[in-house]
């Protein structure tokens, strides 16, 4: 049986890379004595996969991990479990039994929402309008950080919505849903080369992922059970 | 702005492998700074992947924080792209747990574990803000101390320490910070007198050391009634009782040995005559079985880890060797965690042991003959013939192996390029059974090492093989050692040159090793840092000929500079088994016979085995 949980990671663990992370996962399931399931041949490991890699250097409000069980065990107590042999920085949030014909999170998540916390910026009503109507351009034309560096790669197709928010003066948040995952992706360092020149004298002071997504017709909806029943029903 | 929020948001994201210097692991203990009676940073002078792994830092960390009022805080060497960083920013050198500086603790404790990682203590005392030498600093700042292998002969680093810790840590480490508890408000001198009177003490600057003319010791004369005329080493005499942590550091980051380590025994007594831990970790004392199986099963409880190593000088000689692995393999299999060796012995035994852990995860074997011919291996004492290691290789490949490492050592006393030949033949000899018996085509690395004479050891009074010599070995391996699925590696000549010298060294190496940091040298252990040429000038314009330490050989009168120091092992010994090694003549491990090497006695301690040894261990499977 197969549990999906939804955890997060503080500022503090943000420095982890993809193979760090997946270290401390099984090692705190290993701690939590959660019944994991372990894959066969001569150098078993924990039966688990993640959604989309997080960057180095972002921390995560909502990441998924899907977990193979050898025995039922309650959710709820599952994550009791988890939460106390977690490090600092690492809080699982929610998980729930998924049945098998449930895509798994390589497969479905292709949205992501960044968040850039902005220090010293009230933005004038142009600047917010020219920060938000980064969603509709047509071209938004960066240096890749992924794999083909050097290459000038086009963000556009896979910016979905800006949202800018004063929270405070001299403070502000941006909110970028975007496209992640296998498919296209855009990541929060090529967002900052688009997103810098325009907030001038404001700068980027903190980064996370807010979540991972399912963009369904225009809406991001959380891989969770509800979304697929939901969306058969829609369908029917 | 702080040092962690500055760390965060300007530093950390322009350096390399960042997770080295955040802290924050599982297991971590961070106790109330304001409560401390007295604070200690234990400072590893390597990158954080290497401390890390480090058994003797693991216990340390343990012992000191579950004292009510002590705190001890971890701090590594930062990589020279984190050092940049720091400099041109002003954030000084600072711990993992509170991101306090380190010179806001009351003593900074470094870990010798190689002599080329002396530089990287001057870089990490001056990235702190603290003067490099000993004599500069006041009770105002921190006192510097340090422990580890390479106490055991002090001297190249008594210039910048303050005291050294000699042997076992577990108890003189908390007697130390007891003192300075006590005393930390005196004048430094006064301290360190009251230090010097610890058993395992060692404050340098409470000798003079006068020299002959031709430059060797003609004496060491203490200048104070608490310093001892020889420093006897710390011996932790039972270690069932003694204290081992269970609640390891789990690292983020993929280290050298990522895996809970627990500790079998301490010492080895198969007296081969080049090994310094051989000789200076002795007597053998082992752990139970019933308390390795209750450790272990608490490491895996508390960390999580999927590796469990067990750890010793030579495990297949623990006597409950053949109890323990199929009871820890039984218990933990089915969890998906692994037992690890980490050394082996050469014979058919440790690959049926082997093959035990490993069940069919066939990676790489490695053994140890050391010395090509049956001759030099008698002359070295390492009890293995031939047959051995060509049984053991049998085994290997017919277990499934197909990949097997080989250590060598060259430049050992009386060798000849007979032996040069010998290490390929055998090994030549190792390939054609692979050859005869594995499925897969079989690779052979055997690994040349030049052997570097130690303190406290029967070779002790050896020269050491040239830089040139090692070149003409490595020449003669180019041209009669070509064979495929055979490559022979060879140390770095400069690098066992540099090691060498620091090894045999005394005090008058301390100009030396800081001009050669001024110049820029850091992190000698690393081929990608490491500048020869800082050293030569660094001797020339300090005037060292590094001959004198590496090149003569010494006579059994010569009073040695690292004898300030009682390791336990009676010079008398010493001379015997490097007469032994003159004649060819065996000397049996202690475990069948007492050689009298003198550390029962002299220590009031003895051998500790749990169960029986038996010489026979191809039958004990």
């Amino acid at each position: 049986m197969r549990l999906r949980i939804m955890y997060s990671l503080s500022p503090e663990l943000k420095f982890l890379g993809n193979l760090d992370t997946l270290r401390m996962l099984a090692r705190c399931l290993r701690r939590a004595r959660v019944p994991f399931a372990l894959s066969e041949g001569f150098n078993p490991h924990i039966k688990m996969s993640l959604g989309t890699v997080l960057p180095v250097g972002i921390w995560s409000e909502g990441e998924w991990l899907d977990l193979d069980l050898t025995e039922s065990m309650p959710a709820d107590e599952v994550i009791l479990r988890m939460n106390s042999a977690a490090p600092g920085g690492l809080h699982f949030i929610k998980a729930e039994y998924i049945e098998a014909n449930i895509p798994t999170l390589m497969s479905i998540v292709d949205s992501a929402c960044y968040c850039f916390e902005i220090a010293g910026l009230e933005a004038a009503p142009e600047v917010i309008e020219s920060i938000e109507g980064l969603d509709s351009k047509d071209h938004l034309k960066v240096q890749s950080r992924g794999k083909q560096k050097d290459k000038v790669k086009d963000l556009a197709p896979g910016v979905y919505r800006i949202k800018y928010q004063q929270i405070e003066p001299n403070r502000a948040v941006i909110y970028a849903w975007v496209a992640s995952g296998s498919v296209f992706n855009v990541r929060p360092d090529e967002l900052m080369e688009i997103l810098n020149p325009l907030l001038n004298p404001g700068r980027i002071i903190d980064c996370y992922r807010k979540g991972n997504y399912i963009k369904i017709e225009g809406e991001f909806k959380l891989p969770v059970k509800e979304t697929f029943t939901s969306k058969e029903q829609a369908g029917a | 702005m702080n040092i962690k929020d500055k760390l965060y948001q300007d530093i950390l994201p322009r350096v390399k492998k960042p997770a080295r210097y955040t802290g924050g692991e599982y297991n971590m203990m961070v106790k109330d700074w304001e409560r401390a009676r007295v604070k200690m940073a234990l400072a590893f002078p390597d990158v954080y992947e290497v401390g890390m792994s480090h058994l003797g830092g693991r216990i340390l960390y343990g012992i000191v924080n579950e004292q009510p009022d002590m705190l001890l805080e971890r701090v590594y060497a930062p990589w020279p792209d984190m050092e940049e960083q720091m400099r041109s920013e002003g954030l000084p050198l600072y711990s993992l747990e509170s991101f306090h500086p380190v010179s806001e603790f009351d003593v900074i404790g470094f870990s010798l574990m190689y002599e080329l990682c002396y530089t990287n203590v001057l870089n990490m005392l001056d990235l702190a803000g603290l003067p490099l030498l000993s004599r500069q600093r006041d009770q105002n700042m921190p006192l510097v101390v340090a422990g580890g292998t390479c106490t055991v002969n002090s001297e190249p680093m008594a210039d910048f320490i303050d005291a050294f810790m000699i042997g076992d840590g577990e108890e003189v480490l908390v007697e130390l910070l007891q003192c300075v508890a006590e005393h930390r408000d005196e004048e430094r001198e006064s301290l360190l007198r009251r230090l010097a009177a610890i058993p395992g003490v060692y404050v340098p600057s409470l000798y003079e050391i006068n020299y002959y003319t031709d430059g060797t010791v003609k004496q060491v004369q203490p200048l104070a009634v608490a310093a001892p005329t020889q420093v006897k080493r710390r011996v932790v005499a039972d270690l069932d009782a003694a204290y081992f942590p269970t609640r390891q550091l789990v690292p983020y980051l993929d280290i050298v040995h990522d895996r809970g380590i627990l500790e079998v025994m301490r010492g080895c007594q198969r007296s081969c005559r080049f090994c310094q831990a051989g000789m200076v970790y002795r007597p053998v004392r082992e752990r139970s079985l019933a308390t390795l199986l209750e450790q272990g099963k608490e490491i895996i409880e508390n960390t999580g880890h999927d590796e469990l190593s067990l750890a010793s000088l030579s495990t297949a000689d623990y006597t409950e060797v053949g109890n323990l692995i199929p009871a820890l393999v039984e218990r933990m299999g089915n969890q998906g965690v692994g037992v690890s060796l980490p050394s082996l012995r050469v014979d058919a035994f440790s690959v049926a042991m082997a093959n035990e852990v490993q069940k069919v995860r066939k990676t790489t074997l490695t053994f140890a003959p050391e010395a090509g011919t049956q001759r030099l291996r008698d002359v070295i004492n390492k009890n293995v013939r031939e047959e051995d290691l060509l049984a053991a290789a049998e085994s290997a490949f017919t277990a499934g192996w197909s990949s097997l490492k080989l250590y060598f050592m060259v430049g050992l006393p009386t060798e000849t390029e007979e032996d040069w030949q010998g290490i390929i033949d055998l090994v030549f000899k190792v390939r054609a059974i692979g050859s005869r018996l594995s499925r897969r085509p079989v690779k052979i690395t055997a690994s040349i090492a030049n052997f570097v004479p130690k303190p406290h050891t029967p070779f002790q009074w050896h020269p050491q093989i040239s830089r040139e010599e090692m070149r003409t070995v490595k020449e003669y391996f180019y041209q009669h050692g070509k064979r495929k699925g055979v490559s022979f590696d060879f140390h770095d000549a400069n690098t066992s040159f540099l090691e060498g010298v620091f090894a045999r060294g005394d005090r008058r190496l301390g100009p030396v090793l800081l001009e050669a940091y001024q110049q820029g040298a850091k992190f000698d252990g690393w081929r990608e840092m490491f500048q020869i040429i800082w050293w030569e000038d660094a001797f020339k314009k300090v005037g060292v000929d590094p001959a004198f330490y590496i090149y003569r050989h010494r006579e059994y009168d010569e009073l040695l500079p690292w004898e300030v120091i009682d390791i336990g092992v009676d010079r008398d010994y010493l001379i015997g088994e490097n007469k032994k090694a003159e004649a060819v003549a065996l000397t049996p491990d202690c475990r069948e016979g007492c050689e009298g090497c003198g550390i029962c006695p002299s220590f009031e301690v003895d051998l500790d085995l749990k169960g029986e040894w038996r010489h026979a261990t191809q039958d004990n499977v």
